[in-house]
């Protein structure tokens, strides 16, 4: 069986490893992008299961990043890691679609259960 | 300075882990500040830059127009991790702050001076901002600072002769920078935290037990 694809979108080399030690790389094949317009484009490339995204990047920010993603999959799976903790960034997050907000620094509970929840919603697809 | 000679100082991944830390930092103080403005707060991506105490006042001068004026707020911060805070604002920008928080009203009624009001509008604001900012960086790196109270230095400000104060000529300094902005205003101010070289030993060695710690 192949493997599942993620998708991991963040400006710092330092959050993207840290997201990356909570996803077992025997299970996942993960991608990277450094900034949402390439994280668009590699998306739109690879189409992977899920995607972990920022939103403070540059070029493209997380918001513009994850409304291209759902305009190219109105299904895609987004988790956005975010410091901002601004109610109204989360209410606006969820409403332009994403699965879940996670708050930075990642907790890895919170990374592993959710990529839990994510299989169990695939699986069912 | 040269690239190499800034390598020097931080590599480009403890560059990376400092971006990221003040990415967490402002997050945390855009919630405060959303709360007191009761409206959404943008951050732009945060850039870092060393340099040395003489450029300090070129690069702010560089970064934002002088053309109309400005308003810009001090705050001296002390720990293992040391320098000076600014917040910078343009004077229309302290005016439309004024009207979103209804004090223009209230200074009409109640006779208070307009430049009054709104240095101590100011004042308060970056108050919160920059205490949100040096303390969450400070608690991810282990340290606790203590703050002098803020200081309004109005437009007249001379950053050429602070940096000389505080900075010995010969050394270098960390200049952490932010915008932000309120949702649909146009109101767009600066954080600059300006670090002393005797804190960029203790920096470094924090940014790496922090990368340890992170990853």
């Amino acid at each position: 069986m192949s493997k599942r694809k993620v998708l991991v979108v963040d400006d710092s080399l330092l959050a993207r490893m840290a997201v990356k030690k909570h996803i077992n790389a025997e299970a996942f094949e993960i991608y990277e992008a450094n900034d949402g317009a390439k994280g668009v484009a590699l998306y739109k490339e690879i189409m992977p299961d899920f995607v972990f995204l920022d939103l403070t990047m540059p070029v493209m920010d997380g918001f513009k990043a994850l409304e291209e993603i759902k305009k190219i999959n109105p299904n895609a799976l987004v988790v956005v890691l975010t410091a901002d903790i601004q109610i109204k960034t989360t209410e606006k997050i969820m409403e332009l679609g994403a699965y879940k907000v996670l708050k930075k620094p990642p907790v890895k509970e919170e990374i592993e259960n959710t990529i839990k929840e994510i299989i169990n919603i695939l699986e069912r697809v | 300075m040269t690239q190499s000679e800034n390598r020097l100082i931080l590599s480009d991944f403890e560059k990376d882990a400092l971006k990221e830390i003040i990415n967490l930092a402002f997050g945390s103080a855009s919630a405060g500040l959303a709360d007191v403005m009761g409206m959404y707060v943008f951050l732009n991506v945060p850039v870092i830059e060393v340099m040395q105490p003489e450029e300090i006042c070129k690069y702010i001068e560089n970064e934002i127009s002088l053309s109309k004026g400005l308003n810009v707020v001090e705050q001296y911060y002390i720990g293992k991790i040391r320098g000076m805070a600014y917040m910078v604002l343009s004077f229309e920008n302290v005016d439309e702050i004024l009207t979103i928080l209804g004090l223009k009203e209230i200074q009409k009624v109640q006779s208070y001076s307009h430049d009054i009001l709104a240095q101590e509008t100011i004042i308060e604001i970056a108050n919160i901002i920059i205490g949100a900012c040096v303390s969450k960086i400070a608690e991810m790196l282990s340290d606790v600072v203590t703050y002098l109270p803020p200081r309004y230095i109005g437009s007249d400000y001379s950053l050429e002769a602070i940096s000389k104060e505080l900075f010995k000529p010969d050394s270098y300094v960390i200049i952490l920078k932010t915008v932000f902005k309120f949702e649909g205003k146009e109101v767009n101010g600066y954080i600059f935290l300006v670090n002393t070289y005797d804190s960029i030993q203790w920096l470094k060695d924090s940014i790496n037990k922090f990368i340890e710690a992170y990853i």
